[in-house]
Formats: C-alpha cells, structure tokens, sequence
C-alpha cells in the first residue's frame, strides 16, 4: 500500500526541508564530517597494516564491518534526540579493481579476499543525519610493503588520473554557477549558465585525453533529504536532475567514429530526450538543466581505461551474485549480495516468524538507506578498543538466523539487493554480430537502472538481456572512482565541499603516461586557476574530519 | 350499498346495473366478488342479480361445502387422514396411558383434576376448530362486499357455526367465574407452579414472556399481579390492545400472536410498569449524544447501525509512525512500468511484413490439399 501523503506535507517535504539554511547546513556538515572521518580510518587502517605493516591486515569484510561501526558511532554521538532519522546511507563497500560498486561482503562470505600489491582500491561510504546525506568515495592504490616504491603505471593509472582530474573538475565548473561572471573565456557559452551538457561534454574530453571510457552509472547528479540515489532503479524518482553516463552514450561515441554513419541521420539521431515521455518533471534523467545555487549535488564519476583493450569495444556493467553462472562458469569470484533496501511502496504478511522480526526491525531502526544484515546484530556497533576477533565471530553466528528471514523479505520484494556490480569490456564486433531476436522489448527485471535508459544500446537495437548473453566473450577491465558530495550555497557563493579534498581524498601516487590535451587542457587549467586564487577565484570549503578522540 | 341507492351517481357499473356516487367506489366495486359473480352470469347470457340475493346464494354454498366437505367439487369423495379421530389404541399406547395417569395421580393436587379444569382443556380444543373457521369466513366476506352491506351478512351468516359458538359461551360462562388471578399460576395455559419465580421461569421458557431489567425489579408479585389482571380479568392483550371475548379467546390470540409479552420499547410503554422497578440514579452513565453517534465517558463512540458498512471496512493498520524518509520517498515514486523507447522500424520492413501476412493469409485457402511434408 502506498502511503497518502498530503499535499501541505508535500510541499514541506520536498521543498522547505531542502531549503538550505544555517540548521540544515549545519547538518549537511556534520553528515559529511562523519564521513571524512571514516575514510581517513579506513585509509590509516589500510596503510598501517598493508604498507607499513604495523598490524596482520584486515580482510574487506572487517574493514567493512569496522568502517560501518565507525560511523555508526560517530553518528550515535551526533544530534542525540534532536532528530528521529539518522544512519549510515551506504554502508562500507569495498570495490576492488574491476569491481564497480556494492562489494561489501559479511564476515562469513566466501569470496571474502585481502588485498594485493598493485590492486586499485575504491571505498564507498555515506551517512545522512535527518536525510541530508554526504556520500564519499576515494580510490587507493595498495603499493608493496616497504619504502622504495615507486608510483603505480599503467592503465590504472590512467584511470586514477582521469577519476581524479574529472570529479575536481566538475566540483569546479558546479562551483562556478554560483559566480557565473567568472567563468573563463574557455568554457563560455554565452549563456553564463552551467548546463549538464557542459558536464558531460567536459568529462567526457577529459576521458578521452586519458584513454579512458566513462563507466555507465556514472553521474552528476542533484540530491535532496532522502533521495540521494539509494534507491536508483527501485524507485523512479520524479524531477530527476543530473547527468548519467549510460552504454547509450559510448554506443554513440563509436558510431560517429565509424564512416559509414558518419553524417548519416538516421541512427545517431536517437536522442531520448526527444522521447514525448521526457518532461522537465519525468524521472527521466536529460542533460537539459541548469544548475542553479542552493542545490546539492554528489559527483561520482567512475572511470575504465582502455590502454589494455583490443579494438574498439564497449564498457558494460556485469551484476555478479551467488547463484548465476554456478554451473557452468569458470569465475571464481561469486559473492553474496550483502546491501539490502527496503522497497517501502510494496507491503506484504509475510508467513515466517524470523521475516517478520526482521522486517519490522527494519522499518523501525532504519531508514529508507540500505542496509547490512550486521546492521541488525546487538553486536553492533562495535567496541573499537575490544577484542575485534570475538566481536566479529558473535556477528558471525547472529546473522545465519537472519539470513533465513531475509530471504523472505527478498522473494516478496518487500527489500530489495543492491547488485555488486563489474566492469566488462565487450568488444564492438561481437555486439555487431549478435542478433537480437526479442527485439528491442527484452527487459532486464533482474537489474533495474533507471528510467529511460532501458535499452542499453537505442541505436543498435541490443537489450539488457542480449547484452548480459554477450558478457561471456568480454573481458574483465579496472575502474577507478571518485565520488564527493557537494553543497551549492548561494547565500555566501561558497561550495561546501561535503566529503572528498585534499584532506581525506588525496590520490594515489600513479603515473599516467597521457595528459590533457587540447581545448579541454585549456579549460581545466583556467579552472585549477580560479579554484587556486584565494582572492579572486572560487569559494571551495572542505569539511574536515574530526580530531580522533582515541 | 344504500349510499349507492340513496345517491345516484354518473359512475355505473353495467353488468350489476347499478350507478355509483364516484369513481373510487365504482373500482372498489369491480373488485367485489358480487360484480364478478354478476359478469360471469352476463357473459352465460343472465340477468344480473341483487346484492342481497348474492349473499343468500354464498351462504347458503358455505353450509353445503360444510356438509359436503367429503366431497368435491364434482361429488367425489375426498380422502382424508382424521387427525382428531382416535385410532385404534395399540399396546404401546395403553402401556404409555397407564404411566402417565400413575404419574398424575402421584404429583398433581386435586385441584388439578377437578373437572373445571378437564372442561376448559376440552372446551379450548374443541373451539380452536370453530374460531378458526369463523375467522377464515371473516375474511372472505370481508374480501367479498363493500363495507355498507356487512350488516346484511352479519344477519345472514351465524348460521353455519352457531351450534359451536354456543357450546363454547357456555363453557367460557362457567370457567370465567372460576378463574381467579392466582400468581403462581401461568396466566397463559393456568399450568400451576410452586412458586411466582418458577412460574415466571415457566412463562419464559414456554411462552416467551421476558421481564426487562430484572436487576432493578423491585416489586415482581407486583408485576405478576399487573400482568395477571390485564391477562386474565380485563382479558387485554397488552402488545395489540386487543380484547378478547373470553378467557379462552384472549389465551388464544396471546399464545397464537406471540403477545405474551411485555412491552418495553417506547417511553409510555415503560412508564406504565415503571412503578413495580427501583432504579438508582447513580447507576446512570452520562452520555454524549454526537451526530456520529453516542460518546461514552471512556472516550469509545457506539455508532449507529446504519454505518455499520463504514465502521467495518479494514484498512491495514500502520503500528508504527513512519518517518520523513519513507514519506519523502513515496513522493518521489513514479509508476515503474517499463517504458520502452520510441522505437521507428524503417518503413521497408514494415511493407515486408505485410506482404507475409498475405502470403499467409493465401495459404490456408489452398484448393487441393497438399502434404507439406511430402
């Protein structure tokens, strides 16, 4: 049953909540001081035990797990009794390589791995107090233990670089639709507005200069209390405002490189924001929008590259779980998926005992941000100064009973899991001889994505279904991704930069044998100008994490 | 009928040849069973006849159905079960008599067995007979004529059952100066008990008399004694107002009707037993009278019947509070049906596939059979 929410409540909830005043600032700031806070854990943790080997290093699932207790207690100190909702919006996910998103096994999952020397390592987190959510994301590079290391080469490189370059970019050009008068003579329009096209168009120049491909899901995206994309392909959100990168785009990309479309009409025009669905308020997301101040915005931008590709191909995305491919593939590399969220549209009676518990723990502790099963165990959040060995295993035993409710819950829809998603490259070839025989209406239910971009490839004609049968013959290709969240506010014309900077997201040492090239190289260089001028350039704040305590 | 003579009207009525003062009383009187009567006979080419001649000619057809009522219509005999009849006593019955007169003789008193009461028992068999036909006849005169002739009937009709209503005055006579209003005893079928309480247990179970508001009844010889004199002495229904004859046949309307009862429902009918009940003022709940209903001081609202479909319907109900999140996000939720993108098949494939369907159409009009296999 779907909850009636008046229209006086409406009003309330979508627009006076996001108004940004000194309260809700406040509590943007903290949200995102939380979650500097716990990258700067995670990455000490990380250093300490892989490079400077102070300590046995931990496996992904208790970095996870003690990430997640970081912040939750962070979190648990934060507005104690002041606001009713407040939580870890993504928990710690830890993507390695070719792993995209949504990594973040339990402690007793099989696929449970350390890390190794040379891997690219993405952490994910966000938390939200009263809804207002900062995200974070930051790629490390595991270097071998020791001092004489030298910087990391390569096609990952290449895409730290391009990650890096890109979302530093954008969170200038965000930042300049505050100032419009100083928007340099490079990327002037005109018009003095900073439009999506013009993010696209400049991410897009700068993966090029790097060899690079934009990894579909990628997005620039406006957030609001409670809608930070958490549930992206659950829910179709109304009034969608961002720019994403789909498989639609690198399709376009290559055909007007072929010369045979070249010039041609009649296949590269399909544009669907031309589609008559697509309205300012649909939630089909168009890059037909202005970014206006008093907006949040995250910025995730995921790159691949393509140094080690043969051919022209295209970059796709491959949802991996427990149960696909158990008979007859070769990879190893079969997780669980351990992120969970609650599909609050859909209610059911549900018949086991545990599925109930669970479900009704869920409603009232949790918010509508996904979730963990040890989320749920009274072992959580951990003493950080106990014995972590013992704490996890009591997590361990207290999550097999609801493992079997949730199980339930998933078969009735009622939660919904977050894909653990990989990186593939397919080659063009093999995508220009496929056939498609359930033409273009094959839908892919399994992995929802968001509206409008349905059909992987509009111009080939190639569904999500024939598209997934084509992964076989792909290859397996490492991503790097960089996500901050950010605050336009236009009463001082400052961006307050949530999570991400200098202070917490410093990259890797990596050597990209590429560099900027043409007009873009102009255009980012004015911008680290203008971002540098303390004076006469843009207002950038950046949360700090918070002095440890212990 | 002598409105009809005494002021000729312009509404006649042909076949009975007879003018009528308005047109309402010319419909009522074509539904009479005289008018029918009489157009029976004008279509069998006969003259119409009086109203009063009509009367004699029903009555006297009444009396002979009384006696010919072995046969019918057509003069065959009528096979009838005699439920009065006695059938021949089998063993079993003279086995079961001679049990219950040793059982009678061993617990009821002599009053019992006077003969006063063996006569009212036989006497109220005997006249269920005959006040049901004589009801039975009522009606159908009633049906039969107009209002003005009811005293031509009246002269006219007592003669089919007056040897039974004569039995019966006598026995009603004597039993009437024999009955007094004894409270252990049923004022309904004068079965005696031991006592008032088992009497009004007996009047309950066998004849549906309840008592309201037992709990504040202060006063029940009272009560019984109020009941027995409307019953027994006044011989008044208390439900109909209706006033019997006799003894005999208020007890019949009473048991027949199902007015043994006390009436409880309006104001009036409460205020006339109030005197025999005490309530306490301090056992009053105060109400409040909503227009949804009636508040009680708990806080709970009894509503009206008449919303029971309302009150039942079952809206799945929501335990908990449910947060901004969740709100916010069923805002936001747009429908999830799977919007494929517009689409345009080039124009040739279109045109191809319509010839196909052609080409297929043709097929299965084929002349000859051809196997497809072969």
């Amino acid at each position: 049953m779907e909850l009636s929410v008046s229209d006086k409540d409406k009003s309330i909830l979508l627009e006076k909540k996001n108004v940004l005043n000194p309260n809700v600032l406040d509590k943007y700031r903290l949200a995102g001081q939380i979650t500097q806070t716990c990258l700067a854990y995670l990455t000490e943790l990380i250093n300490d035990s892989y490079h400077l080997g102070k300590h046995e290093p931990y496996s992904i699932a208790e970095l996870c797990l003690l990430g997640d207790s970081h912040m939750k207690v962070a979190l648990d100190n934060a507005y104690k009794n002041q606001v009713r909702e407040k939580g870890i919006a993504q928990p710690v996910t830890i993507d390695v390589n070719d792993v995209v998103v949504g990594y973040s096994p339990e402690v007793d999952d099989e696929t449970n791995f350390k890390f190794k020397a040379g891997d690219i390592v993405t952490i994910n987190l966000g938390c939200h107090i009263d809804g207002y959510t900062s995200n974070l994301s930051h790629t490390l590079v595991i270097y071998p233990p020791g001092a004489s290391v030298g910087p990391l080469l390569g096609s990952s490189a290449d895409a730290i670089c391009a990650s890096y370059i890109a979302s530093e970019t954008v969170i200038a050009l965000l930042a300049l639709s505050l100032t419009p008068e100083k928007i340099p003579q490079s990327l002037a329009d005109g018009s003095g507005l900073i439009r999506g096209s013009t993010i696209r168009q400049i991410v897009d120049s700068i993966a090029e200069s790097f060899n690079c491909v934009v990894v579909p899901t990628s997005k620039v995206r406006r957030i609001r209390r409670f809608l930070a994309g958490q549930a992206e392909g659950i829910v179709a959100e109304r009034d969608f405002k961002g720019v994403v990168w789909s498989e639609a785009d690198q399709e376009l990309r290559l055909l007007k490189k072929s010369p045979k479309y070249n010039g041609s009409q009649e296949l590269a025009t399909y544009d669907k924001t031309k589609s008559a669905r697509v309205t300012a308020s649909s939630a089909v997301p168009t890059d037909d929008f202005v970014v206006s101040p008093g907006e949040v915005y995250t910025v995730d931008i995921k790159m691949a590259p393509l140094q080690e590709t043969e051919g022209p191909g295209l970059i796709t995305l491959q949802a991996v779980d427990n149960v696909t491919g158990a008979n007859h593939s070769k990879e190893a590399f079969r997780p669980r998926p351990s992120i969970f969220v609650r599909d609050v549209a859909i209610s059911h009676q549900l018949k086991l005992k545990t599925s109930r518990k669970l479900l009704s723990t869920v409603d009232n502790k949790l918010s509508v941000y996904p979730f963990k099963l040890a989320h749920l165990t009274s072992g959580f959040p951990f003493d950080l100064s106990g014995d972590i060995e013992q704490q996890l295993r009591s997590i361990q035993q207290e999550i097999k009973p609801a493992r079997l409710g949730l199980v339930e819950l998933v078969n009735r829809h009622l939660v919904v899991a977050k894909p653990i998603l990989r990186a593939r490259f397919v080659p063009l070839q093999v995508i220009l001889n496929a056939s498609t025989s359930t033409g273009v209406n094959g839908y892919d239910a399994e992995n929802p994505v968001l509206p409008g971009l349905e059909l992987p490839l509009p111009r080939l004609g190639l569904t999500s279904l024939k598209l997934k049968s084509l992964l076989k013959a792909s290859k397996e290709i490492p991503v790097a991704r960089e996500l901050s969240t950010v605050v336009l506010n236009g009463d001082n014309n400052e961006l307050i930069r949530l999570s991400g900077g200098l202070s917490t997201s410093k990259p890797s040492w990596v050597h990209s044998k590429f560099q900027l090239s043409g007009a873009v190289a102009q255009s980012v260089n004015d911008l680290v100008q203008l971002t540098q001028d303390q004076r006469f350039g843009l207002k950038i704040k950046e949360c700090q994490p918070m002095k440890s305590s212990n | 009928m002598s409105l009809t003579f005494n002021q000729p009207g312009n509404f006649t009525c042909n076949s009975c040849q007879i003018r009528l003062p308005t047109a309402d009383v010319q419909r009522i009187h074509m539904k009479t069973e005289w008018h029918r009567y009489n157009l029976k006979r004008r279509v069998a080419g006969l003259g119409p006849i009086d109203s009063v001649v009509f009367q004699s000619k029903v009555a006297l057809q009444q009396r002979q159905e009384a006696i010919n009522s072995d046969q019918d219509e057509f003069g065959f005999h009528i096979h009838r079960r005699h439920r009065t009849g006695r059938r021949q006593p089998t063993k079993k019955d003279l086995k079961r008599r001679t049990r219950r007169d040793i059982l009678a003789n061993s617990s009821v008193d002599r009053r019992a067995q006077s003969p006063a009461a063996s006569v009212v028992s036989r006497a109220s068999e005997f006249s269920l007979g005959s006040i049901h036909s004589e009801a039975q006849s009522e009606c159908t005169i009633d049906d039969l004529i107009s209002e003005p002739t009811v005293s031509d009937y009246d002269y006219l009709s007592p003669a089919s059952d007056s040897e039974t209503s004569d039995s019966e005055t006598d026995y009603t006579e004597e039993e009437q100066e024999e009955e007094p209003v004894v409270l252990t005893n049923c004022f309904y079928c004068s079965v005696q008990s031991t006592d008032e309480e088992a009497n009004v247990a007996h009047m309950f179970t066998a004849h549906g008399l309840f008592i309201p508001e037992q709990d504040h009844l202060a006063d029940l010889s009272g009560l019984l004694q109020y009941l027995g004199d409307k019953a027994i002495i006044d011989k008044e229904c208390l439900k109909c107002r209706f006033v019997g004859k006799n003894l005999v046949s208020i007890r019949q309307h009473l048991q027949s009707k199902g007015h043994c009862v006390i009436p409880y429902e309006t104001r009036a009918e409460r205020q006339v037993i109030e005197r025999f009940y005490d309530f306490d003022e301090s056992d009053y709940t105060t109400v409040k009278v909503l227009p949804s209903g009636i508040e009680l001081p708990d806080g709970r609202i009894l509503g009206s019947r008449s919303f029971a479909r309302y009150y039942r319907q079952n809206f799945p109900r929501r335990d908990r509070e449910v947060g901004d999140g969740e709100r916010t996000m069923s805002l936001v939720v747009k429908d999830r049906e799977f919007h494929a993108p517009s689409y345009h098949r080039p124009v040739v494939e279109a045109q191809r596939e319509k010839l196909s369907l052609r080409q297929l159409r043709k097929g299965n009009n084929l002349a000859h059979f051809r196997d497809p296999l072969n």
